[in-house]
């Protein structure tokens, strides 16, 4: 009976060193690594907007986006001021406001990517980019 | 008139007995809430409990610590852990406690406080103490990435573990030896020479070879304004174009390399925390 009640103080003290260790090693885990099994985003994941398409002008854009992205934008190095970038700012504003107006809209952003005015804009603090969204209703 | 007050004073009393909470009641309610997930509460009431009791146990404060690391004020948490700590006692518990703060710390990557409180651990004549504070004080130096010191202490616990055959410490010391071998510099140089070859010498296929085609196909167009109108023209036109490519394709190598070298340096945390103490 001593050694039964023995085995089992053993076994519920063991437990509970068991999950202490458990816990510690889930804290540290989570400090700073990422997860190397994580993968990263695909460009065409990180645009909703490009898979909205209501026709085969905006498919052939949403297409022609992509492939400035994936090929010659992620070869860039950061030069755009803003957040979102212009060319995603000038895609989403010929989404909402047509081809004539979004273009406008566009070419205006473009203007103003430049730095000279960051007062006027709030900071990103993770990237230190200007925030300057797309404002239509 | 004082006697009339005196009595209904007297007669009410009871009703105040009855629905105050006891310290105990609320040290209760605060467990519970700890227990089912309500950290704001249960730090409320373990708060509470403490206001109003006289002699606050160590064991509370570790309670109110640990609901406030929980609930993410890890600032908050780490004062109620020294508490806990200063309290106690039990050469083990207070140890426990110590470390628990010293864990708090390294959550919020402040690794040199983390180290400085792994030197209040009483580890005389104590080994299991002392293994776990080298185990500590080495993977706050390599999250701190001070690497040669991480390499002397972690070396001397593995030594003193009898670890030394494990393959989770050969292949911490084999992925260490890999990251020591990355140079994001000469990455970068390369492909300022090259471009794209960096990129390509740390096994980042895709953008070498677009850095290699785009910057090819604007040296193309170079020679082309070149022939076609003026060296003028071919300059004006492309070079800013160039150097804006060329720039961004040089910043990647050294990005690629510097992620080459933090993905063996996780892999080999990742295998360091397979030799936590705890687990031989």
């Amino acid at each position: 009976m001593r050694c039964i009640v023995l085995i089992l103080l053993i076994n519920c003290i063991s437990l509970n060193l068991w999950s202490q260790v458990t816990e510690e090693l889930a804290m540290l885990s989570e400090i700073k690594y990422e997860d190397p099994k994580t993968e990263k985003v695909k460009i065409k994941d990180q645009y909703e907007h490009v898979h909205e398409n209501t026709n085969e002008v905006q498919f052939l854009f949403s297409g022609l986006f992509l492939f400035y992205k994936s090929f010659i934008s992620s070869q860039d190095a950061q030069s755009c001021s803003f957040t979102p970038s212009c060319s995603v700012y000038a895609l989403q504003a010929v989404k909402k406001q047509g081809v004539f107006k979004g273009m406008l809209n566009g070419f205006d952003r473009l203007s103003r990517c430049n730095s000279l005015s960051p007062e006027k804009y709030d900071v990103d603090p993770k990237t230190k980019l200007l925030i300057d969204p797309l404002q239509i209703q | 008139m004082q006697k009339l007050l005196f009595a209904l004073v007297i007669s009410i009393f009871p009703f105040f007995q009855i629905f105050s909470q006891s310290v105990e009641g609320t040290l209760q309610f605060a467990k519970e809430q700890f227990e089912a997930g309500n950290y704001s509460n249960s730090v409320l009431a373990y708060e509470r409990a403490i206001y109003f009791s006289e002699n606050t146990s160590p064991d509370t404060y570790f309670k109110l610590a640990e609901a406030y690391f929980l609930k993410g004020n890890v600032e908050r948490a780490i004062r109620f852990y020294n508490n806990a700590s200063f309290l106690e006692q039990n050469i083990e518990q207070k140890n426990e406690y110590i470390f628990k703060k010293c864990l708090a710390y390294l959550s919020i990557n402040n690794y040199n406080q983390a180290i400085i409180t792994l030197g209040a651990v009483n580890d005389f004549n104590n080994p299991e103490a002392n293994l776990k504070k080298q185990y500590f004080k080495s993977i706050a130096y390599y999250l701190k990435e001070d690497y040669d010191q991480f390499q002397s202490i972690f070396d001397n616990y593995i030594e003193e573990m009898d670890l030394n055959s494990y393959d989770a410490y050969l292949m911490v010391n084999n992925f260490n030896t890999k990251a020591d071998k990355v140079k994001p510099n000469l990455a970068m140089w390369m492909s300022v020479v090259i471009p794209g070859s960096g990129q390509l010498l740390y096994g980042n296929w895709k953008d070498g070879l677009n850095s290699m085609g785009l910057t090819a196909a604007l040296v193309g167009l170079y020679f082309n304004y070149v022939v076609q109108f003026s060296l003028v023209e071919g300059y004006l036109v492309v070079l800013p174009w160039f150097q804006r490519y060329h720039k961004g394709g040089y910043m990647i190598a050294k990005e690629t390399a510097l992620d080459k070298e933090e993905e063996y340096r996780a892999k080999a945390y990742g295998q360091i925390l397979k030799l936590h103490p705890g687990l031989f």
